[in-house]
C-alpha cells in the first residue's frame, strides 16, 4: 500500500537518478575524451620530437661531415676486393696460427693417459662443423687455464673432467649452452679442486658454440648476396677470449660484423 | 501533490471525484513524458557526441604530422629535404616603445646582416609588419628576444631544410621563402610534394646517398687536385636508366642557394653541352658494327697517314704503324681510323646513330638541360669528326645514356631521377650481339689501352677515354685546354652500372707527368668511385671473374711489341 502511495516518488527518483547518471556517464566520456586528447598531443608533440631530433642527428651526421672526419681523424679506406671472400673455403686460407704451448703439452698428457679412461675421440669437436678458426681453441684454454690453476692439483683430474662434461655437449650442438648452464651448478656444489677445471670446461663448452655461430654465419650466405660481409678481417681480428663468456663472446662477434658490414663505405 | 490526491480518493467526499482523479493522472503522465524527454534528450546526445565528435577529432589532431611539404628521401629512404619549423622574427614598427636608435644598434650587432642604419629605418618606417630575420637560428631567437622589445614578434614558419647539405645539391634544387620550388627536383615535383593528399608520403629518388656522397668526395677531389674549371660525375643503372648518383663541380648548399657562386649553381650533367671527344669512337664502332660497315672486328684500315678533308686534317698523337684492326683503333685510340670508319658510314647512317640515342635533342631527365649542338649540315668534314666526338656537342648525361645502351644489350632507355620499380621499355639501338662486341672492346681499352688508370680490381671495368680539345674563347681549339672524359661501365661480364666522369680544362700536376688528359685526370676518379661504391650497389668484387677476351687479346698482342 505505501509502495503504491510512494510509487510516484519513485518514478520521480527513478528518472531522476537515471538522468542523473546519463549527466555523470557523459561527464565521465567528457573526461576520458579530454584526457584521450591530450594524450594524443603529447604523442604528436612526441612524434615532431623524433622527427626533429631525427632531422638534427642527420644533419650532424651527414655524409660529407663523415667523409671529412674520416679523412682527419680515422682515415679509413674501403675494402679491397682480396679482402672479399665469397665462400668458407677462402676465409679457411687466413687461418694461420701455430699451435700454442699448451696445445702442444696437451698431445704430450693424452699419450701418458692410457690408465683406462676412455680417450676423448671424435665426438670431441662436432660443434665445430665449419668453424674452421673456432676448432683448435676450444682445447687449449682448458688446458691452460687448469694446469695454471693453483688449487687444482692433478693433470689427471682435469683430464677427467674434460671428457665427463665434453660428453653431454657434442651430441647436440645447438642447446651447448643449456648443457653448460647447468653443468655449472655441478660443479659449485662439488666445490674443491675439480670446481675451477669444471668451470673452464663448461665455458669452453659454451664457446665453441657462440664461435660456430659466429662464423657459420657468413658461411651460410649466399656467394652472391648483394651486401658482401665476409670481410677477412673477421677471423683475424678475433683474438683467444679465454677469459670472456661465450655470450660477451658472441656479442662482440656479431658486433665486429655488423660494423664490417655498415662501415664498407 | 500525487499523495494528496491518493488521500482524497481514499477518504472520498467529494461528487467530482472521478474527474479530479483523471485529471491528478494526467498531470502526472505529462510530468512523466517531459523527464522521460529529457532523459532521452541526453541520452541521443551522448550517443551523438560518441559517434560523430570522436573521429573528427581524431582527424583534426592528425593534421600536424602532415609536413606542409613532402620529404624528398634518397633510395634508401635517407632524408635528403625537409620541412622542419623554423623561427621567424618580425617586428611590428608602430607599436615600438623603446628608443629605435639605441634597439637599431642592439640588433645590428646580433643581426650583421644590415648595419643600424638600416635597421633605424626599418623600425621608424611605421609599417604594421616587417621580417627582422627568416630562418633564425634559436640562439639568436633568445638573444633577441633577451632585448626586451615587445613590438619584436617570434613565431614558427616552415623552413625547408636540406639535411646533407651540398649532397645532390644540383638534382634538389631549392625552394624560395613560400616554399615553392625553384630548381632541380623541387621544381619538377612541385605539385606532387604540395599536394595535401599525398605530402604524407615522402618521395623517394633514384640516387643513392652513399654513392653521391663517394662520387663527389672523389670528383671534388679531382677537380682540387688539377684546379679545374669544373667537373661532372653520373652514375647510371643500365637496366633501368635511374641515376644513381649525379654530382656537379664545384657544388653549392640548397639551404642557402642565394649566397652560393652562380657559377656553381649550373649543372654541367645536364646544362653543360661538351664535345666528349674520343668517348664517342665506341658509339660510331657499335653503330659501323650493327650496319655491316665493320664486319668483323680483326677488319684493318690504313692508321699511319692522316686524313686530309678539306682544310681539316685528321691526326693522331701517337699513330698505329701501318694499318690497325678495331681493338687496335679503340685500345690507342685512332682518330685517323674512326674518322674513315665514320666516312664509310657516312652521313645518313650517322645521323641516325646519333638520333637514335637522341644526341639532337635534350637529354631525357626531369631536370632542366640544355640542347646539344647537333650540327645542322652533315658535310663530309662533319661526319669525319662527329666519329671522333668533335664538331657536335652533348652533354655528360646523353654519353652515360648512350653507353648504358652501348652495354646492356642496346637497348636505349630515358634516364630518370625517380626511383622506378618497372623500367621503361626503352628502343633498341643495337643488335645484342654487338652489345656483347662492345663489352668485350670497352673492357679492352681498360685491360690493354689508354683507360687502365680507370679499372678497379674484381669489378671488370670497361671504358674509354676521351679528351677533347675545349673551344678557347678566341676561337680555335686550344691543345692544352681539354675536357677529359672517361666513361665506364661495370662489371663487363653482366654491366649494372654505367660510371662518367668528366673533368673541365684540368690543369697537369707533376704526378700526371704534365698529362691533362682523361687517363690521367677522369679515369682515377672512376676506378675509386667504383672500388669504394661497388659492394654497396650490390656488385662483389672477384678477382678470378674475367670476360673472355682471349680472341680479342690475340688481335693487339701483334701490335703491343
Amino acid at each position: 500500500m505505501i509502495v503504491q502511495g510512494f510509487k510516484s516518488v519513485i518514478w520521480v527518483a527513478t528518472v531522476g537518478g537515471a538522468a542523473l547518471s546519463c549527466y555523470m556517464v557523459s561527464l565521465q566520456v567528457a573526461t576520458e575524451r579530454a584526457e584521450l586528447v591530450k594524450v594524443e598531443r603529447q604523442i604528436i608533440a612526441a612524434k615532431r620530437e623524433i622527427r626533429s631530433l631525427q632531422t638534427e642527428l642527420g644533419t650532424r651526421g651527414r655524409l660529407s661531415q663523415l667523409e671529412q672526419w674520416n679523412a682527419e681523424v680515422l682515415a679509413l679506406a674501403a675494402p679491397s676486393s682480396a679482402q672479399y671472400l665469397s665462400d668458407g673455403v677462402k676465409l679457411a686460407r687466413f687461418e694461420r696460427r701455430d699451435p700454442t704451448l699448451g696445445e702442444r703439452a696437451a698431445d704430450v698428457r693424452m699419450a701418458a693417459m692410457h690408465t683406462g679412461e676412455p680417450a676423448p675421440t671424435a665426438p670431441l669437436k662436432p660443434a665445430i662443423v665449419r668453424a674452421v678458426a673456432a676448432a683448435p681453441v676450444t682445447a687449449a684454454p682448458t688446458v691452460q687455464r687448469a694446469s695454471f690453476t693453483p688449487t687444482v692439483g692433478l693433470r689427471q683430474m682435469v683430464a677427467a673432467a674434460k671428457p665427463v662434461e665434453r660428453k653431454p655437449a657434442a651430441p647436440q650442438p645447438a642447446s651447448v649452452k643449456a648443457v653448460a648452464t647447468s653443468a655449472k651448478p655441478v660443479a659449485t656444489a662439488k666445490g674443491e679442486a675439480a670446481g675451477p677445471a669444471k668451470l673452464a670446461a663448461a665455458r669452453d663448452a659454451v664457446k665453441p658454440a657462440a664461435d660456430t655461430k659466429a662464423a657459420a654465419r657468413p658461411d651460410a650466405k649466399p656467394a652472391a648476396r648483394s651486401e658482401p660481409k665476409i670481410v677477412a678481417k673477421a677471423p683475424a681480428a678475433k683474438p683467444r677470449t679465454s677469459r670472456l663468456d661465450g655470450k660477451l663472446v658472441a656479442e662482440i662477434n656479431s658486433a665486429a660484423r655488423k660494423g664490417q658490414g655498415s662501415g664498407g663505405n | 501533490m500525487a499523495t494528496l490526491a491518493a488521500d482524497a480518493a481514499r477518504f472520498g467526499g467529494a461528487p467530482n471525484r472521478p474527474q479530479a482523479l483523471a485529471l491528478t493522472y494526467q498531470r502526472l503522465m505529462l510530468v512523466m513524458l517531459v523527464f522521460a524527454g529529457v532523459t532521452l534528450m541526453i541520452v541521443g546526445r551522448l550517443l551523438f557526441l560518441q559517434v560523430f565528435t570522436d573521429r573528427s577529432g581524431a582527424a583534426e589532431l592528425s593534421n600536424p604530422l602532415i609536413p606542409p611539404r613532402a620529404d624528398i628521401v634518397d633510395r634508401n629512404g635517407v632524408p635528403l629535404a625537409r620541412t622542419i619549423d623554423a623561427w621567424s622574427i618580425g617586428v611590428h614598427p608602430d607599436r615600438m616603445i623603446s628608443n629605435p636608435s639605441e634597439l637599431a644598434a642592439k640588433l645590428a650587432e646580433l643581426m650583421p646582416e644590415k648595419s643600424a642604419d638600416q635597421y633605424k629605418a626599418m623600425l621608424t618606417s611605421g609599417r604594421t609588419f616587417l621580417y627582422l630575420s627568416r630562418r633564425a637560428v634559436p640562439e639568436l631567437v633568445s638573444a633577441v628576444n633577451a632585448l626586451g622589445e615587445p613590438a619584436i614578434v617570434f613565431d614558427r614558419e616552415p623552413e625547408r631544410l636540406y639535411p646533407q647539405t651540398a649532397l645532390a645539391g644540383h638534382v634538389l634544387g631549392w625552394t624560395d621563402f613560400d616554399g615553392h620550388g625553384v630548381t632541380g627536383m623541387e621544381k619538377v615535383l612541385e605539385s606532387r610534394l604540395s599536394d595535401p593528399a599525398l605530402r604524407g608520403q615522402p618521395v623517394g629518388l633514384a640516387i643513392d646517398s652513399r654513392v653521391q656522397a663517394a662520387m663527389e668526395a672523389e670528383l671534388g677531389a679531382a677537380v682540387a687536385k688539377h684546379s679545374a674549371e669544373g667537373g661532372t660525375g653520373i652514375v647510371l643503372d643500365v637496366r633501368t636508366g635511374e641515376l644513381v648518383a649525379m654530382a656537379s663541380m664545384p657544388t653549392f648548399n640548397p639551404n642557402a642557394a642565394g649566397k652560393s657562386d652562380p657559377n656553381a649553381l649550373f649543372n654541367r650533367a645536364t646544362m653543360g653541352v661538351y664535345e666528349l671527344g674520343s668517348t664517342f669512337k665506341p658509339i660510331t664502332v657499335a653503330a659501323a658494327l650493327d650496319a655491316g660497315v665493320i664486319k668483323s672486328v680483326s677488319q684493318r684500315y690504313p692508321s699511319n697517314a692522316p686524313v686530309q678533308i678539306g682544310r681539316f686534317r685528321i691526326k693522331d698523337d701517337h699513330p698505329i704503324p701501318g694499318s690497325a684492326n678495331i681493338v687496335e683503333t679503340l685500345v690507342h685510340s685512332s682518330n685517323i681510323v674512326t674518322a674513315q670508319i665514320a666516312d664509310q658510314m657516312g652521313a645518313e647512317r650517322m645521323q641516325a646513330a646519333f638520333r637514335a640515342l637522341g644526341f639532337h635533342e635534350p637529354a631525357y631527365v626531369e631536370l632542366e638541360k640544355a640542347r646539344p649542338l647537333f650540327p645542322r649540315e652533315w658535310s663530309r668534314a662533319t661526319v669525319l669528326t662527329s666519329g671522333f666526338g668533335h664538331g657536335i656537342a652533348v652533354s655528360p648525361l646523353h654519353l652515360a645514356s648512350a653507353y648504358a645502351a652501348l652495354v646492356n644489350g642496346g637497348i636505349w632507355r630515358p634516364a630518370t631521377l625517380l626511383k622506378v620499380s618497372k623500367p621503361s621499355a626503352g628502343r633498341r639501338v643495337y643488335s645484342e650481339e654487338t652489345s656483347l662486341k662492345m663489352r668485350k672492346l670497352l673492357r679492352m681499352v681498360v685491360v690493354a689501352g689508354t683507360g687502365r688508370k680507370g679499372d678497379a680490381a674484381g669489378f671488370r671495368v670497361g671504358g674509354k677515354t676521351g679528351t677533347a680539345e675545349k673551344v678557347s674563347a678566341a676561337g680555335g681549339y686550344s691543345r692544352k685546354v681539354n675536357v677529359s672524359t672517361f666513361a665506364a661501365a661495370f662489371p663487363m661480364d653482366n654491366p649494372r652500372y654505367v660510371v662518367i666522369a668528366m673533368l673541365d680544362a684540368p690543369k697537369a700536376t707533376a704526378d700526371t707527368f704534365g698529362f691533362t688528359t682523361a687517363a690521367w685526370t677522369a679515369a682515377p676518379v672512376v676506378s675509386k668511385v667504383i672500388a669504394r661504391t661497388g659492394p654497396l650497389l650490390g656488385i662483389v668484387p672477384d678477382e678470378s671473374r674475367e670476360i673472355d677476351l682471349s680472341d680479342m687479346m690475340a688481335l693487339v698482342a701483334k701490335q703491343e711489341h
